[in-house]
């Protein structure tokens, strides 16, 4: 997965949806949801730094993430979560996503690990 | 370990991200990187090559700032001088209404002062607003198009006449109504309707008597209004037909007497002699034909002789007729009041003609057919107490409107004096930039947001106003009832209103404030200095202003208390006290011919022997009873003029005179011995005496009753002094009073009971004894004098007691407004005074000066306000009673009243002047 083909989705918008998702599962901060994206994708999937940030803060400006300062012995960290405006992400998740159209199929090959074909 | 921070600020240094946000991002940025340098060390890379790595995740340089760049976030709004046009009218606006709240905030006491000064001005000009158009101009509520709707007879009159008359007719007879309903075109509908409203003994399916309001109407009267029942129906033109006992009820009785039931329609309810069934309650709001009352029932026309005993009021027979109907009609499109008007006189003079037709003589004719109907808009409706109220209120109304003014030169006063505290801040923003004209839209922003607190909150004071002013209208006038409506009319007046006076008081101060010069201000401002003239000046002109203005309301106030006094103390004729006038219904207890006059003969005697009674007689009309009678005449040896064949009589029994206590001028009063079968004798007033003999002497003279063809001749045997018994003002009018005997025995006479002491204590033994002579006989009222003379005064009483608050507060604003100028203007010139003082001036001379100083703003005061007071006077000079409008002793009161209170203001603020030590005043500076 190239980051060209990464900053399509982005533009289509699936990025800000697998975004929201995992993020409505637990409140997560920018470093781990990377990585997390990067293992489900089978390290098919990473976002840049420049990329990643600016997508988050954007969520963020629009109400559907939040993001807080979490203390932790020895760290601090922002970790964010689901916003007001994303008490339906789930839903979201369970009606697009679960169908696994073709829009959200993330991982850009030909077969997915969930067996759609693009 | 590289230094994180330092790159990712390099990557955002192109983006305007305010100072917080920036390191928030940066702090964030950098852990990321770390967490990620971390990971590749721990997997084992140099430390070179993870920091390679790790920045290998930015791309180019610029992509984090890119993407960035479209955020909010990456355009804070630009810091904000208050004062800096920024061109953005709403955006200014909104920082300027939270500078304002801010400003409110900081100074709760002036904001306080200031809200309720406004709120309570501005309610009491809403308030009488509201009353003035309700009662003068708004149109009747819950009536469909009112605009449509004509009058058939005189909307400013109530009650109803027995007899004849000319000229254009106040009311019409039940006949003449069926007659233009039936024939008069030009009209889509025509209703009728009983001019005065009832009060009525009523009782529900045999509970206990109550009282009720209502009104005689005829079948289209719902109809012709345009209204739908709430529940059940309303009368229809089958009413008009025959004797239906059906009752409709006023949807506002319905939720106050009947809790908004629904088992109302199909109850009973006996009104006197009739027992009627509810059978509708009228719309919400709906109060009929007649402003300012608010009928509970409704019965139809046809019920009259049983709900209205003692006459027939639908049949007259010639040439008698009972005019008591007011007539409505709705124009039909395209007709023109004119045309209408023209058809109805048509069927109306043919109605004349046939009722008439009998009467022989041609001269007698033309008289009798010398009656029309004049066609008005009414859609306001009627009403007896708009031409009553119309000028009061209107007084009241100038007198608020000039109230609002006086509070708002006070506010501008206040606000001039905190302009100058303020001033180093003006002069100051004006140095950064500020432009004059955005700093003054800043000051008057905060001068709308006071007022539009005070404006709302008037609201609120309106409403409780509305209903005591009510109150007080309904002493002079118990039927009159009105709520208070939140008209678009009333609101376009509060607004406006509320704005004028933000502008008023908030536009002088602002333009003054903001006129400083920065240097000097700035300057001025650490050396303590003497303080701006222009300032004062325009402070001095407002306290002109309030004084100018208290004048015409001082000179008012002492108008009507005059009057009040006047009219409380009105010479009579006859002591008005110690006397109890009690009317009773002989016809509804049967009593006809001479069995009349041997009950009433028989109830004075009964009456005459109680305890504590001095006197007792009765009349016909009794005393300011409302009740008036005339009658034709001829004069023995006058030559009748143009208008001088009419008098004012009344009928009377014997010892009138006495028992009221009125002196007989020439000859003797009516007595026992003229009644039976003795010759007609009559009195007389100075009023007749004066009008119809002249010089001559009226004693043997005869007066001749002329009632058509039935002529009756009385002999003049005394002249009584002139007595107010009907009217307070105006002259008394010539009266002649016949003795009551058959044909002229009252039906419903009053009996005047002369008391030794208190009326209270007789009362009770007056009603036993009535009761004795015949339990039958229905007391209609009996009410002393005092009470009986109340309302004739409340309506002068109400504007007075008013007239003088206002002048009160007008006085107490005006001299807070100079207390406050003199003490800040003494304030800023500690320090010259305190050089008088050093330099040798006496305290005497301190304070003339500061007198003298006062003494010019009160007299521009004065003289603005002396040409406001006269014109002032003008408006309510037809209220006025035994005082002229330009009552001289009046003005040089309140001239001298005003005069006292500028002095004393001035006074405190000029012995503080001169008490300034000068040793510690100049050290100060």
């Amino acid at each position: 997965m190239d980051a060209r083909a990464l900053d399509r989705e982005l533009k289509k918008g699936s990025a800000e949806l697998l975004i929201l998702s995992l993020l409505a599962a637990r409140a997560r901060h920018g470093y781990e949801l990377n990585k997390v994206i990067h293992a489900r994708s089978r390290g098919q999937l990473r976002f840049h730094i420049d990329s990643l940030y600016p997508l988050l803060y954007r969520l963020e400006e629009r109400g559907w993430i939040k993001g807080v300062w979490v203390e932790k012995p020895g760290e601090r960290r922002r970790t964010a979560r689901p916003g007001a405006a994303t008490k339906d992400v789930g839903r979201i998740r369970g009606g697009r996503t679960a169908r696994h159209g073709r829009r959200t199929c993330l991982t850009g090959r030909e077969k997915c690990a969930r067996g759609c074909r693009r | 370990m590289p230094d994180w921070a330092r790159e990712v600020r390099a990557r955002l240094s192109s983006l305007t991200l305010s100072p917080e946000r920036e390191a928030e991002i940066v702090d964030e940025l950098a852990q990321h990187l770390d967490d990620r340098w971390r990971e590749l060390i721990a997997g084992g890379a140099s430390p070179d090559d993870a920091t390679r790595l790790t920045l290998a995740d930015f791309r180019q340089r610029d992509v984090l700032a890119r993407r960035m760049a479209t955020l909010r976030q990456a355009h804070p709004p630009a810091s904000v001088t208050p004062g800096v046009a920024t061109g953005r009218l709403l955006g200014d606006l909104r920082h300027d209404l939270r500078y304002a709240t801010r400003t409110m905030a900081a100074r709760p006491g002036f904001t306080a002062v200031a809200v309720l000064s406004l709120a309570l001005s501005i309610g009491a000009d809403t308030a009488i607003f509201s009353l003035w158009n309700g009662v003068l101009h708004a149109s009747l509520p819950a009536v469909r198009e009112p605009d449509q709707l004509v009058m058939l007879s005189n909307p400013d009159e109530s009650g109803s006449w027995t007899g004849r008359t000319q000229g254009p007719r106040s009311w019409l007879t039940y006949g003449e109504f069926e007659q233009l309903r039936d024939h008069a075109e030009g009209f889509s509908a025509i209703m009728a309707s009983q001019s005065s409203l009832n009060t009525w003994q009523v009782r529900f399916e045999g509970g206990d008597w109550e009282e009720a309001r209502g009104r005689l109407v005829s079948g289209g009267f719902f109809q012709a209004l345009g209204v739908a029942p709430a529940i059940g129906r309303l009368f229809t033109a089958a009413d008009d037909r025959t004797d239906t006992p059906d009752a409709v009820i006023s949807h506002d009785y319905w939720k106050r007497r009947f809790g908004g039931r629904f088992d109302v329609l199909g109850k009973t309810l006996t009104v006197r002699k009739a027992v009627l069934t509810i059978i509708g309650v009228a719309p919400p709001g709906f109060i009929g034909e007649t402003s300012g009352q608010r009928p509970d029932l409704w019965l139809p026309l046809r019920m009259q002789p049983s709900v209205l005993p003692g006459s027939d009021r639908l049949h007259d027979t010639p040439p008698e007729k009972t005019m008591w109907l007011h007539v409505f009609g709705r124009l039909t499109p395209g007709v023109t009041p004119a045309q209408a008007e023209a058809q109805a006189n048509a069927v109306f003079r043919a109605g004349l003609e046939s009722f008439y037709g009998g009467i022989a003589t041609p001269e007698r004719r033309r008289e009798l057919l010398d009656q029309r109907l004049q066609i008005g808009p009414a859609g306001r409706g009627a009403s007896p107490t708009r031409h009553e109220f119309s000028q009061s209120l209107t007084a009241l109304l100038a007198g608020v409107a000039v109230l609002l003014l006086i509070a708002c030169a006070n506010l501008a006063n206040l606000l001039l004096a905190r302009g100058a505290v303020r001033t180093p801040e003006m002069a100051l923003r004006l140095s950064l930039g500020a432009s004059r004209g955005r700093l003054i839209r800043q000051l008057v922003t905060e001068s709308l947001a006071l007022a539009a607190i005070g404006g709302a909150a008037a609201i609120a004071v309106a409403y409780g106003l509305h209903g005591a002013l009510v109150r007080m209208l309904a002493e002079s006038d118990p039927r009159f009832h009105m709520s208070f409506s939140a008209d678009p009319l009333v609101l376009a007046f509060n607004l406006p209103a509320t704005v004028c006076a933000a502008l008023l008081f908030g536009v002088l101060p602002a333009w003054q404030a903001t006129r400083a010069d920065a240097a000097t201000s700035l300057k001025e401002q650490s050396r303590g200095g003497s303080g701006t003239f222009g300032r004062l000046r325009s402070a001095g002109l407002l306290v002109s202003l309030q004084l100018a203005l208290s004048l015409p309301l001082l000179v008012g106030a002492g108008l009507l208390a005059r009057t009040v006094y006047n009219l409380l103390r009105a010479d009579l004729g006859f002591p008005a006290e110690r006397l109890l006038l009690v009317r009773v219904n002989l016809r509804d207890a049967g009593y006809e011919g001479a069995r009349r006059d041997s009950v009433l003969r028989e109830l004075v005697g009964e009456v005459r022997r109680i305890p504590g009674v001095q006197a007792a007689s009765f009349s016909q009309l009794g005393v300011f009873s409302g009740g008036e009678s005339s009658a034709t005449i001829e004069v023995e040896g006058y030559a009748p003029k143009a208008d001088g064949r009419q008098s004012a009589l009344d009928v009377i029994g014997p010892g009138y005179f006495s028992t009221l206590g009125v002196p007989m001028r020439v000859g003797r009063e009516i007595l026992e011995s003229d009644s039976g079968d003795a010759t007609n004798v009559c009195a007389i007033n100075e009023a007749f005496a004066k009008r119809f003999f002249d010089h001559r002497n009226p004693i043997g003279m005869r007066i001749t009753l002329v009632n058509d063809d039935n002529r009756t001749s009385y002999q003049v045997v005394g002249v009584a002094k002139n007595a107010r018994t009907h009217s307070l003002r105006g002259d008394v009018e010539p009266r002649f009073f016949v003795p009551a005997k058959q044909p002229y025995a009252s039906a419903s006479p009053t009996l005047l009971i002369r008391t030794a002491a208190g009326t209270q204590p007789v009362l009770a033994a007056v009603r036993k004894g009535i009761q004795g002579v015949d339990a039958a006989v229905p007391i209609m009222s009996a009410t002393s004098i005092e009470e009986r003379m109340a309302p004739l005064t409340a309506q002068d009483r109400a504007t007075a007691q008013l007239a003088v608050v206002f002048g009160a507060v007008a006085l107490a604003l005006a001299a807070i407004g100079l207390y406050g100028v003199l003490s800040y203007g003494i304030a800023r010139r500690t320090g010259e005074i305190a050089i008088r003082i050093a330099l040798g001036a006496q305290r005497g001379r301190v304070i003339s000066m500061i007198l003298r100083e006062t003494s010019g703003l009160v007299a521009v005061g004065l003289a603005l306000g002396g040409g406001m007071a006269y014109m002032a006077s003008r408006l309510i000079g037809s209220r006025l009673y035994g005082v002229a409008p330009q009552d001289p002793l009046t003005l040089t009161l309140a001239t001298g009243l005003l005069l006292m209170v500028a002095f004393s203001a001035a006074g405190v603020p000029a012995m503080r002047a001169s008490r300034v030590d000068p040793m510690t005043a100049l050290r100060q500076s």
